[in-house]
């Protein structure tokens, strides 16, 4: 479901098309082992998630928490349109530091 | 006699793996009534998360319990009515997700997204303690013909 690759300390992250009630908790549990491993300084690729559903937004918020508790962050990037207005729609682009790629998101943390 | 409205009949267990096989009838359902693909996704997020709080919070994940759906295609609105044999909840005790307070918190959202994605939303709760989630959707008029006599050029 997720692929990482690193960028210094910095973990880049791409997920699945989806995000959902299905999946969520595999992503609570890689999002929780990843910080608990010391990566912290976190880049979630969002490119290839075409569908996001409550469950998902709640893993994400969920790892967030975990990073920031960490001494690290979360950071969003390509946000696919039907995924920016679900971002809008929460209000969650207020929580999350969301940029356009992931080279943008990724030196956002120099 | 009045001709009956066509329904759609969906029972799933309870496991999370079998909502896509109502997001697929759905999105069908939808597409056959000439909704908009942006429109029909939202309405199928909606679905989505009726049917995932009924496998999860009415059911409790539990694969012999049922989740049921059903849609009533109307000539003005398509009902989506989900079922589960749960106990209940009180859909007013959601904070609204939309507050600073609870920006951070992980759920409380998948309420919020129904509201938002349908025309009107309603729950019932039955003598079984089953709740009962209606979703009501407007169907959209099919296009007028393009070629009608007032649009002809003389």
């Amino acid at each position: 479901m997720f692929e990482t690759e690193q960028y210094g300390d910095v973990s880049a992250v791409t997920v699945a098309e989806e995000m959902d009630a299905r999946n969520a908790q595999e992503a609570k549990t890689y999002f929780k082992e990843l910080v608990g491993a010391g990566s912290s300084r976190l880049v979630v690729d969002l490119t290839p998630l075409n569908f996001i559903d409550s469950s998902g937004l709640g893993a994400l918020v969920t790892a967030l928490k975990a990073a920031r508790q960490a001494g690290g962050d979360i950071r969003l990037c390509g946000l696919t349109t039907p995924v920016k207005s679900i971002f809008e729609l929460t209000r969650l682009y207020r929580v999350f530091d969301i940029f356009e790629n992931r080279a943008e998101a990724v030196a956002s943390f120099d | 006699m009045t001709t009956p409205e066509p329904t759609i009949h969906v029972r799933i267990g309870s496991r999370f793996e079998d909502i896509e096989l109502v997001d697929l009838v759905a999105a069908a359902a939808l597409t056959h009534l000439g909704f908009e693909e942006e429109v029909a996704d939202k309405v199928c997020l909606a679905i989505r998360e009726a049917v995932a709080n009924a496998v999860q919070h009415g059911n409790r994940l539990e694969p012999d319990k049922i989740t049921q759906v059903v849609l009533a295609i109307g000539k003005e609105d398509l009902e989506i009515e989900i079922k589960d044999e749960g106990g209940g909840f009180d859909p007013e005790s959601v904070p609204n997700p939309l507050a600073a307070e609870n920006l951070l918190k992980p759920t409380g959202r998948g309420i919020f997204l129904m509201r938002r994605f349908v025309d009107a939303i309603d729950f019932e709760f039955d003598d079984s303690g089953a709740t009962v989630v209606k979703l009501r959707k407007r169907i959209p008029e099919p296009p007028k013909p393009s070629n009608s006599e007032s649009e002809v050029e003389i």
